[in-house]
């Protein structure tokens, strides 16, 4: 019985040191201080954010001593202050490294705002020493003889030869459409003139060029005027003095306009200028010189337009292509005349350009081809 | 605590370390003793200022991200001006050229000075 006791007496003192001795229960705080610690943001809090981290390991350490006395609530809430300041370290961590990134971005940004100001100080300087260049370079440029001066002075001759040729058929043709508009007595004397000159031209006799231009601007003045009379004339002359005086009503001239229209209508592919509308035939003789199916189709077809048309008078322009056809030509136009005048259109006159008025340099691989033609104009009598 | 709260545009940054926080407070409130109750709110005011910092480098960041981007258009603006001061060159040169060509046109031809005309320095171009 005696030893009974005593070994219940044993058993209770070995569970009251048990019970006595058993540590206090670990707070959950501490155990998540412990996981923050060794996550690799905190870790990286060592570097970036040191106090911090060492004043959270601090407080980690202190609820670890406060749990080995037997403190649970006291280490409980420094474990809660741990894991807050372990939370702090790695959010300074963050604002440490974004503060780093900001320090480095601004550096990098006034570095290279720096470069960048460098570089188009040079650019403006070499901008502004090219321009100084080609200043220099173009008055270097103007210093040199031109290359027009670099011809013969043959050359040149007859380059304004050529020249005044072509004026001198262009004053003609206008002086032609002047007369045929009804400007005899302007016409004719500039006409004269024109004779004269193409004689000066034919002897070789100096430079005529002025006298062309000259004579082109007074050719294209009589045309004018011709077409300023007729409009005067329409207007100031009553339907009834007109008919009293014999003479019929004169019509409305449709404008130039409206009969480009109706050749191109017709597919005749006209142009307009300052003498009215023009077409151009091409291929419309025979070898021999009469004219062929084709020739005589595009004619009749014009003549029905100038029958329809009777205020545009008809100016036909014979244009070669070499000086071979060039001697032809006058023969030539006057058997377009007579087939014009068969078909019953009544104010013709015609001219043979020649060479003068090519549309492609003779050169060209083509220009026989384009450049002989026959030219059908309708004086416009307005404009 | 308030003024972090009163900021919606960083409460996603902020959100957590906040309820962290007043979930602490809240504990003090109910802390059997003084000290334990002195120790909670050390813990919220710790998370409080996490908030705080969580803000501040959220704005650190956005500051960065800018910066970068600024960089990233510097750096457009460089290679395009590095171009043009290399086209600037070659301008250079070829007028340089231009200019040795003409001059010794001038030279050669008859009747002029080898030395052409001085043209008036455009502005700038001194140095």
């Amino acid at each position: 019985m005696k030893r009974a006791r005593r070994a219940w007496g044993w058993l209770g003192l070995a569970l009251t040191c048990t019970l006595g001795c058993a540590s206090a229960p670990r707070p959950a705080a501490l155990a998540l201080a412990e996981a923050a610690r060794s996550s690799p943001a905190v870790v990286d809090a060592q570097t970036w954010a040191p106090q911090a981290y060492a004043r959270a390991r601090e407080l980690e350490v202190n609820a670890e001593r406060a749990l080995e006395r037997g403190d649970s609530a006291v280490a409980e809430a420094l474990a809660e202050q741990a894991n807050a300041a372990y939370e702090h370290a790695r959010a300074l961590t963050r604002l440490a490294r974004a503060e780093h990134r900001r320090l480095e971005a601004e550096a990098e940004l006034a570095e290279q705002r720096r470069v960048l100001a460098d570089l188009q100080a040079q650019h403006q300087r070499l901008s502004a020493e090219a321009a100084g260049l080609e200043l220099r370079a173009d008055v270097a440029r103007g210093a040199l003889p031109s290359p027009a001066a670099d011809t013969t002075p043959a050359e040149r001759a007859l380059a304004r030869r050529k020249a005044s040729e072509a004026l001198a058929t262009q004053a003609r043709l206008l002086c032609m459409a002047a007369r045929l508009l009804g400007a005899d007595e302007a016409a004719a004397t500039t006409l004269g003139r024109l004779d004269q000159l193409e004689q000066e031209l034919g002897a070789n006799r100096g430079d005529v060029f002025a006298t062309a231009t000259r004579l082109r601007s007074e050719c294209l003045g009589a045309l004018s005027a011709a077409r300023q009379r007729r409009a005067t004339y329409r207007t100031e002359t009553s339907p009834g003095a007109l008919r009293a005086a014999g003479h019929a009503e004169p019509r409305e001239a449709p404008p130039a306009d409206l009969l480009l229209a109706e050749l191109s209508l017709a597919g005749a592919e006209p142009s307009r200028d300052e003498r009215g509308v023009s077409v151009a035939l091409r291929g419309v003789f025979e070898v021999d010189g009469s004219l062929n199916e084709a020739g005589r189709m595009g004619l009749r077809q014009m003549a029905q337009v100038a029958k329809a048309h009777p205020e545009f008078p008809l100016l036909v322009v014979g244009h070669s292509g070499t000086a071979q056809s060039a001697a032809k030509l006058g023969r030539l136009l006057e058997v377009v005349k007579n087939e014009l005048s068969e078909l019953g259109v009544a104010a013709v006159d015609a001219h043979a350009a020649g060479e003068r008025q090519p549309l492609l340099p003779p050169q060209s691989s083509v220009a026989k081809e384009r450049n002989e033609r026959l030219e059908l104009i309708f004086v416009a009598p307005a404009l | 605590m308030e003024t972090l709260e009163a900021d919606r545009g960083a409460q996603a940054v902020t959100g957590a370390a906040l309820d962290q926080a007043r979930a602490l407070l809240a504990r003090a409130a109910g802390a059997p003793d003084a000290a334990l109750a002195q120790a909670f709110q050390a813990a919220a005011l710790q998370w409080a200022e996490v908030a705080r910092d969580l803000r501040r480098a959220r704005d650190a960041e956005l500051a960065a991200d800018g910066l970068e981007r600024d960089v990233s258009s510097v750096q457009t603006e460089l290679v395009r001006s590095r171009a043009a001061v290399e086209q600037a060159m070659a301008r250079v040169g070829r007028s340089r050229q231009t200019l040795t060509e003409l001059e010794a046109k001038a030279a050669a031809a008859p009747g002029l000075s080898a030395q052409p005309p001085r043209a008036p320095q455009p502005e700038g171009s001194q140095r």
